[in-house]
Formats: structure tokens, C-alpha cells, sequence
């Protein structure tokens, strides 16, 4: 009679477990296949002219970079990156907040754009105005 | 007297796996459509200098394929389309994050960022990708 007992106790405390491992498999493959590392990405902030047509004041005279299809231009002379980076570098120094305008000739490819917003970024410059050259 | 003990501790387990099926397909498709709204094969020119930004929180954020071939939240759409939507917006100042591929000309970028400025949004940001 205790014998019979102690296997009904057994008997009641046994849970079906392969089912529920089943679906927690189930669940952890669902997260695992789910799961993506986020990508890593800078996001730079430029200004743009306004979108009214009438024309304005002449802006006054500023810094201007030129980005052409193989190089970018600085007040009229032709430089690498690295030399556009260490004249603006000498120009701002005084006076970070200076503006600066990037012409994006049409032909320019988007990484020169972005090379460029990330060096002024290095260099702590916040007012960057994109403007796009006709040709 | 033993079979009726063994059938009162009897759960049904097969409906409740049905339920957790169900469950399991509903995330899958919620989910996936949640994730997309950055285009993962956009190759974005790199940065090295720029801080990482975060991700969440609210902001546009168009994804410019050479075309320029355009997709906001998964969505295709035509620079008309593009402008009807951002134009719809109440608040002028959500961050607009241009993703654009680092291997188009500016021409096609400069269309999109043309059409974002003249449907009133002042804030542009361009992508880059901030993974060494």
C-alpha cells in the first residue's frame, strides 16, 4: 500500500516537457534569426537655401569649397582633401563658427560630399551650407 | 482508480502549441516591416570623424538609390510623391536623414534634397556610415 502510493506521487509530479522544449526551440531560433546589430551611423547636419524664388541679398563673402568630379576647389584653387582640410583648418581658427559653403558640382560623387561634412566635423565647424553648382 | 489520477493531471498541450504558433508568426511579420525602414544594401560613403547617431526617436529617413530610386519605411516613391508626403507633415523641424549611396553622383541626391527643401522641412541631415 505505501509502495502504491509513492508512485502515484510520482506519476502526478510529471510535467510533458519535449513539448514545451520544442517550443522554446521554436522561440529561440524566431530571436536568433530576428536578431540584427544596428549599423553604425553618422548623421551630418547641413543648412539649405531657402525654398522661396525670390531672389535675395548677395551673400557676403565666405568661405567656399567647390566639390568637382576629381577635386575640390578652395576660393579658386585646386586641392586635395587632406589641403582642404588644413587651409580651413589655418582660416577657422579663430573662429569656429564661421560659415562655410559647399558647392556640389553635379557630376561630384556623394562620398566626396560626405568626406568633406566629416573633416568639418573633425574640425568642430557647425555652419555648413550646401549648395549645389549648375554644371 | 490510477487512470483517473493520470488523466487529472493532463494538460492539453497541443492547443496551446497551436496558440504559440500563431504567436510565433504573428512577430515574425510584425516585426520585419517595423525593422526596414533603413535600406541595408545602401553602401553610405564612410565616416571617421562624425558621431555615431541614434537611430530611434522621430525622423524621416529616405533611403536614395542610383536612379534615383527612392524608399521611405519600405515604401517606393517618385519625387511627387515624396514631396505630398513630407509636405503633409505638421512639425517643419523633424530631422529628414537622407541616406543616400556613396557611389552616386550628386546630381541624383541633389534632386531628393531639392524636393525636401522645397516641401518646407529646414532639417537635412546626410548618412554616413560610422563603422570602421
Amino acid at each position: 500500500m505505501a509502495q502504491r502510493k509513492k508512485n502515484k506521487q510520482a506519476d502526478r509530479v510529471e510535467v510533458p516537457m519535449s513539448a514545451m522544449i520544442d517550443v522554446v526551440f521554436l522561440l529561440l531560433v524566431y530571436f536568433i534569426l530576428t536578431f540584427k546589430i544596428e549599423p553604425l551611423e553618422a548623421h551630418m547636419t547641413v543648412n539649405m537655401p531657402s525654398p522661396s524664388t525670390v531672389p535675395g541679398q548677395p551673400p557676403p563673402v565666405l568661405l567656399e569649397v567647390k566639390i568637382l568630379p576629381d577635386r575640390y576647389v578652395l576660393n579658386g584653387v585646386g586641392l586635395t582633401l587632406d589641403t582642404v582640410e588644413r587651409t580651413i583648418d589655418d582660416l577657422t581658427r579663430d573662429d569656429r563658427s564661421q560659415t562655410l559653403i559647399i558647392k556640389v558640382g553635379l557630376n561630384a560623387k556623394q562620398h566626396q560630399l560626405i568626406s568633406l561634412l566629416d573633416r568639418c566635423e573633425k574640425l568642430d565647424l557647425e555652419n555648413l551650407n550646401v549648395l549645389t553648382l549648375k554644371y | 482508480m490510477r487512470k483517473a489520477s493520470d488523466l487529472e493531471i493532463e494538460t492539453p498541450i497541443t492547443s496551446m502549441i497551436d496558440i504559440v504558433f500563431l504567436l510565433i508568426i504573428f512577430f515574425v511579420v510584425t516585426s520585419t516591416i517595423q525593422k526596414e525602414a533603413i535600406d541595408r544594401d545602401l553602401q553610405l560613403a564612410k565616416s571617421q570623424y562624425t558621431d555615431p547617431a541614434d537611430l530611434e526617436g522621430s525622423k524621416v529617413i529616405i533611403n536614395v538609390r542610383p536612379g534615383p530610386s527612392i524608399t521611405v519605411g519600405m515604401q517606393r516613391l517618385n519625387l511627387h510623391n515624396l514631396k505630398i508626403m513630407l509636405r503633409k507633415l505638421k512639425n517643419k523641424e523633424t530631422p529628414i536623414v537622407i541616406r543616400a549611396d556613396g557611389g552616386m553622383t550628386y546630381r541624383e541626391v541633389d534632386l531628393v534634397m531639392a524636393a525636401v527643401g522645397e516641401s518646407g522641412m529646414t532639417r537635412i541631415r546626410l548618412a554616413a556610415s560610422a563603422e570602421n
